[in-house]
């Protein structure tokens, strides 16, 4: 029994970064979509998502049968909690994906004025690390890697800003309409960031047990971060190369420093605003 | 070592403290190096693998292992800041104040009413009105008054298996013990019987340290405040506290991998 129970804690998790990478690979097509305005690429996207919503109830629902059958405790428990909550994480990132894809749709034949859609091309390339580098942590069971996550998330928030800043120079001519619908994709994507970096947080508890944000583990070096990790099931490395597999679908993203896409995406000195 | 997690530490005056622990049954060493403080008017649970000390722990604590030939301590066990295997400690003295429940109910044969009367009739009461007053409240704390005040005289071998659980408990509360061990209370009796046993736990806890040995995970869970892990690792060593600490943080994220695995049913 309890080599089942382990060996279905395993399928569960690889399924989660099989969902998670999903997200990922569909945000990717979602944006392109929006960048090149190809409304067939969008309705493909759109549809994966809901594939996606599908994939996650289901994992949602073997989660509390596990809890109710099973009665876990210990690293058990804290898996099973995890992967119902990151589950619910991806269910609205997979709906601000959905909306990203519409916005393709919605904004056909407009022309999106003042650069917003390489703003947006440049928001979406710093997103994407934070999604990429919340499934490496997940893969690796890695603290680590996941405390890199808020630093990570801040040149998402910055970037965000400058739509604002964008957006109001706009002149009576151009179309606000599009540029709004643009602006919404831009909240989509930073809201796809925070909600990465709160399946981070839950990394935590995960691997320690204790109830800390990233934020509170920020000034922590790797050792103490070691010492607070609590024990692990088997279930925590089994799996392990179908769960690496699964990350791998994700497109690769070019790893530049938050700053350098920061200068790549501003030409003003005034960007930090 | 052992892994503490918020355990609790005692006025050194006050309460259970244990301290470097060893105990032998003759040659074999059984448990070593046990060190903890136990939670004054909590309730401790004892969990471990058949054969990894928990029992015999439970035992040093009313020194009821006294009773078995050629077995000897070492460390320090106070209780009160009274060091309980000093010269001169009376052990039946010390077992009023520290009393013990049992796996199997093992009610004296005689009527409801002088099992219970029993302890106070050794510690001097003899007013018939005293002792109808220490039988009627101890019967009532052990939740056994409302099924029985009419049947007094009634022999207590003739009650169910739990109500003679009960009635063990209501006779070792005559005697007002401070601390109340129970080893395994409810592995013989059925559950709506552990169900009452548990409540009475609750119950009890806020006027004396309990602690429990047992084997149903689910039931230290439910019951104690703080659990003690034990474990005999390898056969023919002695065994040993693992991890000592607040139950809700051991079950939900032990910090050392064989409660890990024990809690988890990777073993035992």
């Amino acid at each position: 029994m309890r080599e089942q129970f382990d060996a279905e804690l395993a399928n569960l998790r690889q399924d989660l970064v099989r969902i998670y990478a999903n997200v990922d690979l569909q945000l990717h097509e979602a944006v392109d979509s929006l960048i090149h305005e190809d409304g067939e690429q969008a309705k493909r996207a759109r549809k994966a998502t809901h594939k996606i919503d599908s994939a996650s109830m289901k994992l949602e629902e073997r989660a509390y049968n596990l809890i109710v059958l099973q009665n876990p405790v210990a690293s058990d428990l804290r898996l099973l909690q995890f992967i119902i909550y990151v589950n619910f994480n991806i269910q609205r990132m997979s709906n601000h994906v959905r909306n990203i894809a519409k916005t393709t749709e919605r904004a056909a034949g407009h022309e999106v004025p003042g650069h917003m859609i390489e703003l947006l091309a440049s928001l979406a390339h710093l997103v994407y690390r934070v999604l990429g580098e919340t499934v490496h942590a997940i893969v690796e069971n890695d603290l680590n890697v996941a405390t890199n996550l808020p630093e990570l998330d801040e040149p998402v928030d910055e970037l965000y800003k400058t739509f604002f800043k964008t957006f109001s120079k706009l002149k009576t001519e151009d179309d606000i309409d599009a540029a709004s619908r643009v602006m919404m994709a831009a909240r989509m994507l930073e809201r796809i960031s925070d909600n990465s970096v709160e399946v981070g947080d839950r990394l935590v508890f995960l691997l320690t047990g204790q109830r800390q944000t990233l934020d509170d583990l920020a000034d922590l070096d790797e050792d103490e971060l070691n010492d607070m990790q609590a024990a692990q099931g088997l279930s925590f490395s089994m799996g392990q190369q179908e769960m690496v597999k699964a990350a791998n679908t994700i497109p690769e993203v070019e790893l530049t420093s938050p700053k350098a896409a920061d200068d790549d995406d501003d030409d003003d000195d005034d960007y930090e605003d | 070592m052992t892994a503490y997690r918020d355990a609790p530490h005692n006025d050194p005056k006050q309460g259970i403290h244990v301290e470097n622990f060893d105990f032998w049954y003759g040659e074999f060493h059984a448990l070593t190096g046990v060190t903890l403080d136990l939670a004054q008017n909590k309730i401790t649970s004892f969990i471990g693998p058949s054969g990894c000390g928990k029992s015999t722990f439970l035992r040093c604590i009313n020194r009821m292992n006294d009773l078995i030939d050629g077995t000897r301590t070492a460390g320090t066990m106070q209780l009160d800041g009274n060091e309980i295997y000093a010269e001169g400690v009376d052990p039946v003295d010390l077992r009023r104040r520290v009393g013990m429940i049992f796996q199997q109910p093992n009610p004296f044969p005689k009527s409801i009413y002088e099992n219970v009367a029993f302890g106070p009739r050794l510690q001097g009461v003899t007013a018939k009105s005293d002792l109808d007053a220490i039988v009627e409240e101890s019967l009532k704390r052990a939740n056994l008054w409302k099924e029985v005040s009419n049947q007094l005289n009634k022999n207590g071998l003739a009650l169910s298996g739990g109500q003679q659980q009960r009635l063990c408990i209501a006779r070792v509360l005559a005697v007002q013990p401070d601390v109340l061990l129970m080893d395994e209370p409810c592995s013989a009796i059925d559950p709506t019987s552990v169900q009452k046993v548990e409540d009475l736990m609750y119950e009890l806890a806020p006027e004396m340290t309990i602690i429990i040995v047992t084997h149903n995970m689910q039931q230290a869970a439910r019951v104690s405040d703080y659990m003690a892990f034990f474990l005999q690792e390898h056969a023919g060593e002695p065994a040993t506290l693992i991890e000592y600490g607040v139950t809700g943080e051991i079950f939900s994220a032990p910090q050392d991998q064989r409660t890990e695995d024990y809690i988890t049913g990777r073993f035992g």
